[in-house]
C-alpha cells in the first residue's frame, strides 16, 4: 500500500524550466523519482537535467506515449490556473501545486475541475509529498542527501500547513526512532486542494500508517473539519497535533505566516481549536519536541 | 545562479527613463523588471520564468526591448 505516490509513480514538471523547478527537478531525480517530462511554452526540444521539455503537456503525452500520474506545477501565478487545467484535462490525476499567490478565485476553479474529473489537488503554496526512501515530488525536504536524512521510513504519516514545518516534524520523529510512512505538505494558503480530513481515507487505508501528526495553525476550518472526521468514521489512527501561532489568540490584529491563517471568527482561533482537537481525542502537543513520546505512547512503541 | 533560457536586453535609449521603467514592471508577469532609483534594473533571477507574452516588448519603443531566447539563438523585438 501507499499514499499518493510509490516508486512506480510518474510526474511531470510543469514551468520546468524555471529558476525553483530546475533546482526541484535535480532533487526529485536525485531522490529517485521518475520524472518523464517537463513543459514550458516555447522552450520544447530543451532538456533539464536530462528531463527533455515541451511546450504542452498534450505534446508531452503525445511523445512519451502515456499520461503521467502526476505533475508538479511551478508556473507563474498569473497562468497556474491554465497550466492546472491543461494537466487535468490531459488525464493527470494527481496536481501538486507548488506556486504561491494565486488568487483564491483562480484555485476555487482549478479545486473544482479536479473533483469533477476525479483528480486531486495537494496545494497550492506546498512543497509536496514525500514517501521516505521511495520517491518524492515537490521540493520538501530539500535536496536528496538532506531529504534522506529528515525522513526515514516508519509509521507516521504526516501533514502540515507548513512546508518548512512538514520536515521540521518528520526530521524529530527520524530522530526519536519513529519515522514517516508518507509526509504532505498540503499549503499555507485559505483554499487548497486537499485537507486533513479529505486525506484522512488515505492514511486510513495504508497498512504502513499507525499513526497520524498535524502542523496546525489559527484560521480556516480544517481542524474542526478532521475532528469531525476522526470522531465520525470511529479512525483506527491515533492523531497528533502541533498547534502554533497561539500567540496571536491574545494579540489581535498580528499576522502570521501563511495567507491561510487570517483568524475569522472565534472558531478560527488556536484555543478554539485546541478544545475542538481535545474533544475527538486528538493530543495537542505544547512543542515539537513532545510530538515523538505523544505517538510513541499511543502505538505502543520504544522511542529511540 | 545565471539564466539558462533567456536573457533580456534593454536598449539604452529607455535606461534611465523611470516611467518606462514603472511600466515594465508592471506589465511583466513574471516580475523580470523593476523600477530602482529611476531606471531599469533586470531581476536575473527571474529570467528563466519568462513566458514569451512580448508584454514588455510592445510597452516599449520599437527595438527597445529584447528578449533573447538563450537556448536557440534567436530572439523577439529584433
Amino acid at each position: 500500500m501507499s499514499i499518493l505516490i510509490d516508486q512506480n509513480t510518474t510526474f511531470i514538471v510543469q514551468g520546468i524550466t524555471g529558476r525553483e523547478a530546475v533546482n526541484l527537478t535535480r532533487e526529485c531525480l536525485d531522490y529517485g523519482s521518475r520524472i518523464i517530462g517537463g513543459v514550458t511554452p516555447g522552450r520544447k526540444g530543451r532538456e533539464v537535467h536530462g528531463v527533455p521539455v515541451y511546450d504542452s503537456v498534450a505534446q508531452l503525452v503525445e511523445s512519451v506515449g502515456m499520461v503521467p500520474d502526476g505533475s508538479v506545477v511551478t508556473v507563474p501565478p498569473t497562468f497556474t490556473r491554465d497550466a492546472v487545467f491543461e494537466a487535468i484535462e490531459a488525464g493527470v490525476k494527481l496536481v501538486v501545486i507548488v506556486t504561491e499567490r494565486i488568487p483564491r478565485y483562480d484555485v476555487a476553479q482549478m479545486v473544482e475541475l479536479a473533483s469533477l474529473r476525479g483528480a486531486r489537488i495537494i496545494g497550492p503554496n506546498c512543497l509536496g509529498v514525500i514517501r521516505p526512501g521511495v520517491a518524492k515530488m515537490g521540493g520538501i525536504g530539500g535536496p536528496a542527501k538532506d531529504a534522506a536524512k529528515a525522513y526515514q521510513p516508519g509509521p507516521v504519516g504526516v501533514m502540515s500547513r507548513s512546508g518548512g514545518m512538514t520536515t521540521e516534524i518528520s526530521s524529530t520523529l527520524t530522530a526519536a526512532g519513529l519515522g514517516v510512512s508518507t509526509a504532505i505538505s498540503i499549503g499555507g494558503d485559505a483554499i487548497i486542494g486537499s485537507t486533513y480530513a479529505e486525506l484522512m481515507p488515505l492514511f486510513e487505508a495504508d497498512d504502513q500508517t499507525e499513526a497520524i501528526v498535524i502542523y496546525s495553525e489559527p484560521g480556516g476550518r480544517m481542524e474542526a473539519e478532521l475532528a469531525r472526521w476522526v470522531r465520525e468514521n470511529k479512525s483506527r489512527l491515533p492523531v497528533v497535533a502541533f498547534m502554533a501561532g497561539r500567540f496571536m489568540d491574545e494579540m489581535p490584529g498580528m499576522s502570521f505566516g501563511h495567507a491561510g491563517t487570517i483568524v475569522e471568527g472565534k472558531a478560527d482561533t488556536a484555543a478554539e481549536k485546541i478544545a475542538r482537537l481535545h474533544e475527538a481525542g486528538i493530543a495537542v502537543a505544547e512543542e515539537i519536541a513532545e510530538i515523538p513520546g505523544l505517538v510513541a505512547e499511543r502505538i505502543g512503541k520504544v522511542m529511540a | 545562479m545565471a539564466a539558462m533560457f533567456i536573457d533580456v536586453e534593454v536598449d539604452e535609449s529607455i535606461h534611465a527613463d523611470a516611467e518606462m521603467a514603472k511600466k515594465l514592471e508592471q506589465v511583466c508577469p513574471v516580475d523580470i523588471y523593476a523600477e530602482r532609483d529611476g531606471r531599469v534594473a533586470i531581476l536575473d533571477e527571474n529570467l528563466d520564468e519568462c513566458v514569451l507574452c512580448e508584454l514588455c516588448i510592445n510597452a516599449a519603443p520599437t527595438g527597445s526591448v529584447r528578449v533573447r531566447k538563450l537556448y536557440d539563438g534567436t530572439a523577439l523585438g529584433d
